[in-house]
């Protein structure tokens, strides 16, 4: 099994979405004919990557200052 | 409208894959490998997980034929003619399944199942570097209650810097929303799935849904988001279908690795739970016909019948819980048990699966088959055409009256398609108008199946069977018959 993050990324970014779906709730409109089946989908699948990216760069940073108190110890 | 010009190919093939094309020769199952496909299905057969997958029966096992194999194979002009028309480079022979079944079939149970196949392979092949193209259940068959894959065109090798998901969409659509809308609000995979090749769209479920519930998971993500963020998109823009490459693969598996863990938590949060209710999943404990003695005695007449002739492919008709499905497998045979009730289906699955016996559940209304679908109907066979002749045992046990009843199909039909879909033996149990469970059908409309006699029963049974067998089950309002098909 990989590796499954730990919670307390998920927390904030999750959040975040959560407002961002508030402010597009408030300006929904209805969805068009053409509309590209896999569109919204991709689109939601990028923006969730790009949140999880960030939690990957301040897991790298918090990693990085254990590291660095480590040998202190 | 012009009539399409019928089909000109002797060999009817697969071609929706720009890959390759499956087809059936002389009972055999192969696959015609283009260009396009072969070094990514030489990349998998050579990756450590692709072999362990297979030897572990989670995809089929596949062998390319050799030059002689293949020579011989192209021989015959009809092969040929598909092998130069779809670019052949190499054949594929696959491992038979016994009895191919699509997903407007299944339980919700099965296809959550095959869901939990579909991610451990997308997540066993990315420490080879390879991943999945699509994320279909038509990638999928069962083997008794197990599922296999066995799309092998459907592996890549993947850019290490990748970090999207490309089947994502279409796993939802065709694994996630179905499941969801059969949890929310009870519809079957008949319903959702049947006429939708593709599954269900976001945009679909979310008319369904109720504006508190599109805030809530798992509907946020799955219907809400995508719905609203489509349908905001300019259509014209088409750079997001563009690959974009992150320069740390580390980023990006970690990426992959949480969408694919996220679809994991939102699979086990759809997962159907056992107990559900429905009308025919308490039959065998309180809404049937029979007294202890006379079940023994019903349960020892199957066996008999079953042992003595060693029936190997058996179809219950009307399983209900499985009861008869089980014994027949127990002694070995392989089974197809078909009910029209999903729920109770479910639970014949969970205990084939957990009793590791061969029992292939099937949501098939045998008054109302799963009919041809696809392109010209013939992307995925009827049930009829797939199960004619492939038994050679058919249970009908406490079901004729409800074909003659509810769906009103005279007694001389019911045995004929009987006759056509066994080769040896029909179990059958004959259900005069005068028994309760009858009468309970019939509600008031007694008259219109007066006529209905055991001695017109064993006129209409003779014209296809020889009566082996008859003993009474419960009073005389119902008989056991044993019956051999004429040769």
């Amino acid at each position: 099994m990989p590796k499954q993050p730990a919670k307390q990324f998920l927390n904030l970014p999750m959040r975040a979405v959560f407002l961002m779906a508030l402010a597009m709730f408030a300006t929904e409109r209805e969805a068009r004919a053409y509309t590209d089946p896999g569109t919204g989908a991709l689109i939601w699948q990028m923006a969730v990557a790009g949140l999880v990216g960030v939690g990957f760069y301040f897991r790298r940073i918090t990693a990085w200052f254990k590291n660095r108190k480590g040998p202190k110890d | 409208m012009s009539q399409p010009a019928p089909p000109t190919q002797a060999i009817t093939a697969s071609f929706r894959d720009p890959a390759g094309s499956l087809f059936r020769y002389q009972g055999r199952v192969l696959r015609v490998v283009n260009a396009i496909g072969v070094a990514d299905l030489e990349a998998f057969l050579a990756s450590p997980a692709g072999r362990k997958s297979m030897a572990a029966g989670a995809v089929v096992p596949t062998r390319a034929l050799d030059a002689a194999e293949c020579r011989e194979l192209l021989a015959d002009i009809s092969v040929r003619e598909l092998y130069d028309a779809r670019g052949g480079q190499m054949i594929l022979e696959h491992e038979q399944v016994d009895f191919p079944s699509f997903p407007y079939e299944w339980n919700a149970e099965m296809l959550h199942a095959a869901a939990l196949l579909t991610l451990d392979l997308a997540q066993a092949l990315l420490a080879d570097g390879l991943g999945l193209k699509d994320g279909t259940p038509y990638n999928i068959l069962f083997r008794g209650p197990e599922p296999v894959f066995i799309d092998v065109l459907s592996f890549e090798r993947r850019d290490p810097g990748d970090a999207t998901w490309l089947p994502y969409a279409q796993f939802v659509r065709t694994f996630l929303l179905p499941l969801l809308a059969n949890q929310a609000y009870g519809l079957g995979l008949d319903q959702t799935l049947t006429t939708r090749r593709d599954g269900l769209e976001p945009e679909e479920v979310y008319r369904w849904t109720k504006p508190w519930q599109r805030l809530r998971p798992p509907f946020f993500g799955l219907v809400a988001m995508p719905t609203w963020l489509g349908g905001k998109h300019k259509q014209d823009d088409t750079s997001i279908y563009r690959k974009k490459l992150l320069s740390d693969p580390e980023k990006a598996r970690y990426i992959l690795d949480h969408l694919l863990n996220g679809l994991r938590r939102t699979l086990q949060r759809l997962k159907p739970v056992a107990g559900t209710h429905s009308v025919w999943s308490d039959y065998m404990t309180t809404n049937n016909n029979y007294t202890a003695d006379h079940f023994q005695a019903k349960q020892r007449f199957v066996g008999e019948a079953l042992a003595e002739f060693r029936s190997r492919r058996v179809l219950d008709v009307g399983c209900n819980t499985g009861h008869f499905s089980a014994i027949a497998a127990r002694s070995g045979a392989k089974v197809v048990a078909l009910d029209y009730d999903p729920v109770v289906l479910g639970d014949v699955w969970r205990n084939a699966r957990q009793e590791k016996l061969e029992i292939l559940p099937l949501a098939v209304n045998v008054t109302r088959p799963s009919p041809g679908t696809g392109w010209r109907n013939l992307e995925c066979a009827s049930f009829l055409d797939r199960a004619r002749g492939k038994f050679d045992a058919v249970l009908m046990l406490a079901v004729i009256h409800h074909m003659l009843v509810t769906e009103r199909v005279p007694l001389a039909d019911i045995i004929d398609l009987a006759a056509e879909l066994t080769t040896n033996l029909l179990v059958i149990e004959f259900v005069a108008p005068d028994d309760s469970m009858f009468r309970r059908l019939t509600r008031g409309r007694e008259e219109l199946h007066q006529d209905l006699t055991p001695e017109l029963f064993e006129t209409l049974a003779g014209r296809h069977f020889e009566i082996v067998r008859m003993q009474y089950v419960e009073g005389t309002t119902r008989r056991l018959y044993l019956l051999r098909k004429r040769t």
